[in-house]
């Protein structure tokens, strides 16, 4: 396997950072970005207070429009988390997701790490709690004294903001510093607490608390860019599952970030992207084999 | 027509969906509104807020 090969998804990931925050000016100066591209939501979780950030965050959109007291439903907002739903589900967590890489590149420190488990599953849960509690349920529900509802997601937990908006801005602004509070340091924390757990545990934030990964995980069972496995080829022999460092119980359901890193674990080259399965003109549109397409076997055979 | 429906995938089904709330949403000024939120640092976001 050629380096490119072998670092694909790390360049990906990498260039999908790139592409999110192409405002590099505002880097140098400290100010953020503010063209009509602002308007679109990229589809990771990358916080468009980020000096770099050309598009918005998908999260940090949803708790602004529920947060604005004029009631009504956020359509934009909801279409465009159910598109890349429909197109890439939790693909984005695995390729397109800045904070996913970076958990990713602290993942490679060579130190002990913990193994998924009974705890690591039950803690999965957690993302749907913040998602329906923090980012759905606080805006609308705990208003303060001008009857404005709390973003409580981006303002209390949210560490893509706390790295990539609040300590570049705060380190370029004099005026921000003199702001700063016990909020501040809660957010500092909360966010060196999940690097530091990074290093031991993969992915903490995207398996235990991440609401856009929730929100992505109900569209992973069908979204049109995800592995598929061969039920003909596949052998039930584990090898996907021991290999998966996230908690699936079975290849594209809700945990899985379609990393890919079962396709090479598979004797039997059950598991194939579902796009390159699709180009070789094997399947049909929604993922059925054609009738007039040779079986994998056949395929290997000739 | 059975036949059509049930080959009809999920995703598209969806996708769809999607691109009729967005246009719902443009049209109702929502993507106003995000960009006005967008183009602002955000204070919630940065911890200060």
């Amino acid at each position: 396997m050629g380096p490119i090969a072998r670092f694909k998804r790390s360049i990906i990931q990498l260039l999908a950072a790139l592409l999110y925050n192409l405002n590099f000016e505002g880097f140098a100066t400290g100010t953020i970005y503010q063209g009509d591209t602002k308007g679109v939501c990229v589809p990771g979780l990358n916080c468009y207070s980020c000096p770099g950030a050309i598009g918005a965050c998908p999260i940090g959109s949803l708790q602004a429009a529920l947060v604005a007291s004029d009631q009504r439903l956020p359509l934009y907002i909801i279409g465009t988390i159910l598109a890349f739903g429909a197109l890439l589900g939790r693909t984005v967590c695995g390729w397109l997701c800045p904070f996913g890489f970076i958990q990713d590149l602290l993942d490679k420190v060579p130190l002990p790490k913990i193994r998924k488990g009974a705890w690591s599953r039950a803690f999965s849960w957690g993302k749907y709690v913040i998602l329906f509690g923090l980012v759905i349920v606080a805006p609308i529900v705990l208003l303060n004294a001008t009857g404005i509802g709390t973003p409580a997601f981006c303002a209390y937990l949210c560490p893509a903001g706390t790295l990539e908006a609040g300590i570049p801005l705060v380190a370029m602004n004099e005026d921000l510093r003199f702001m700063l509070g016990a909020l501040f340091d809660w957010k500092v924390g909360v966010l060196v607490a999940l690097l530091a757990v990074s290093l031991f545990v993969y992915r903490p934030f995207c398996r235990f608390f991440c609401p856009l990964g929730a929100l992505y995980s109900f569209f992973n069972r069908f979204a049109l860019l995800r592995y598929r496995v061969d039920e003909e080829a596949c052998t039930s022999c584990g090898a996907c599952l021991d290999v998966c460092k996230v908690d699936i119980r079975r290849v594209s359901d809700r945990e899985c970030i379609q990393c890919g890193a079962c396709v090479t674990s598979c004797k039997t080259s059950a598991i194939r992207f579902s796009l390159r399965d699709m180009l070789a003109n094997n399947l049909h549109i929604d993922g059925s084999r054609r009738d007039d397409a040779p079986s994998e076997r056949e395929e290997q055979r000739s | 027509m059975k036949q059509l429906a049930k080959r009809i995938p999920w995703w598209l089904v969806v996708l769809v969906l999607a691109a009729i709330l967005i246009a719902l949403g443009i049209a109702q000024g929502d993507f106003q509104d995000t960009l006005r939120k967008a183009a602002l640092v955000c204070y919630e976001c940065i911890g200060i807020g």
